[in-house]
């Protein structure tokens, strides 16, 4: 469809991705000044749109997203940009390993075993609570969250239903202070963390040599306290060691999520 | 390597062609990304080059990596891309990364997509030949009240 009226689209779209009229590319200021500012997103636009929908842009933006649009949850053109890294460092990545395969050090895991290490976490997940209705899968920023939600899909898969949850947490750790998320993206946001019976804690260790567990475990507490608390987390044999304090705190077993050729070994 | 401003400070401002200075940079470098303001610079830096090229921006043309980070987003911020309804809105006919996404959009299931521009600056008709081609629903099936109706595309 083409239209020149955003505000009839507003109320059925899932993106509103906004662009900036680039007046370097107009070689007439008349033209330029014809079509500026014409389509501006304010509070107004925001009440029209779905609640769930996002507003995206690749910015830099000049006036076609008004300010007080940033403080709405909707707004995800900050989330946007921040993800440009990530997906960059990707890229360039598999560029290398294309050019030079042999540089890989080692493969700990291949998509196919991560995908059957992925699903014997859902069905334990799904067997020790009978179902996934009273459980919550907590993400600890920064890549904690990541993590979860591959399981997360999986769990969807299995149950029909989706099982959610993050909990950035009162404190960041000391090198996730510049992640630290707005008030909106915090637990207001996952009200299910109050109610849910059961909570599934997720990190990464791989990349932190440590987990953010036991400091979320207290904001967690601030909420309600859980029947029981398991820890998923990502480990690789080196960092075994880095593993253990965390069933200082467990109530029930942990759930390591370990290397197919591994044996059986609790936290 | 760099410099602030190609245009005044490099080898393209005494005159090398692209294609050269991709050689060049070539023997230094394992992947070359290039922002050019020229559309198609890319593709003819990548005809001539024996390094990965990726292109960061082509003028009014492309700008990949931008689709893939914005893909990702939609993904993360609503789990899923197939099906997703989205509004473009602006300068469509400069806009390089609304061009890429629509593009890599196009190779998602269910995607129903509406153009907000004035006329001046609408959706070249190159990509919306492609969305045609490639089935893009809701593209140009319904129809708008009033102002809508009078401005949607004929082609």
């Amino acid at each position: 469809m083409e239209t020149e009226d955003l505000e009839s689209v507003l109320p059925e779209v899932d993106v509103v991705y906004m662009t900036r009229i680039q007046k370097e590319r107009f070689a007439d200021p008349d033209a330029y000044n014809a079509v500026k500012g014409i389509y501006r997103i304010d509070a107004s636009s925001l009440a029209l749109m779905r609640k769930y929908a996002i507003v995206m842009h690749p910015l830099p933006r000049v006036d076609e997203i008004a300010p007080e649009v940033d403080q709405d949850p909707r707004a995800a053109y900050f989330r946007q940009a921040r993800n440009g890294l990530p997906v960059r460092m990707a890229l360039l990545d598999r560029l290398r390993h294309e050019r030079h395969p042999g540089r890989l050090k080692a493969t700990v895991m291949d998509a196919d075993q991560i995908r059957r290490s992925l699903s014997r976490i859902a069905h334990e997940i799904v067997e020790r609570n009978r179902g996934t209705e009273d459980v919550v899968l907590i993400g600890i920023v920064a890549k904690g969250d990541q993590h979860r939600r591959p399981p997360g899909r999986k769990l969807m898969e299995l149950e029909g239903s989706p099982v959610a949850g993050r909990l950035p947490g009162r404190q960041p750790a000391p090198d996730d202070r510049h992640l630290r998320e707005p008030a909106h993206r915090s637990t207001s946001r996952v009200p299910e963390i109050r109610t849910a019976r059961s909570s599934v804690l997720v990190d990464d260790v791989i990349h932190h040599g440590r987990t953010g567990a036991p400091r979320r475990w207290h904001a967690l507490m601030d909420c309600r306290t859980p029947r029981r608390l398991a820890v998923l987390v990502r480990r690789s044999r080196d960092l075994r060691s880095v593993c253990r304090p965390m069933c200082t705190f467990g109530p029930e077993p942990v759930w390591p999520l370990r290397r197919p050729d591994q044996r059986a070994r609790s936290c | 390597m760099g410099t602030d401003n190609a245009r005044e400070f490099s080898s393209a401002a005494k005159g090398e062609t692209l294609e050269d200075t991709i050689r060049i940079v070539g023997g230094y470098a394992d992947v070359i990304v290039i922002r050019h303001n020229e559309e198609g610079a890319a593709k003819r830096a990548a005809a001539v080059s024996f390094r990965a090229i990726i292109n960061a921006g082509d003028g009014p043309g492309q700008h990949p990596t931008q689709a893939l980070l914005d893909i990702y987003t939609i993904k993360d911020e609503l789990n899923r891309v197939d099906g997703i309804k989205v509004a473009m809105v602006g300068d469509l006919a400069n806009g390089r990364t609304v061009r890429s996404l629509t593009y890599l959009l196009s190779k998602f299931k269910d995607i129903k997509i509406w153009f907000v521009a004035p006329p001046a600056v609408a959706m070249r008709n190159d990509l919306k030949a492609h969305l045609d081609e490639h089935h893009i629903r809701g593209w140009r099936l319904k129809t708008w009240s009033r102002s809508s109706r009078k401005s949607t595309s004929s082609t």
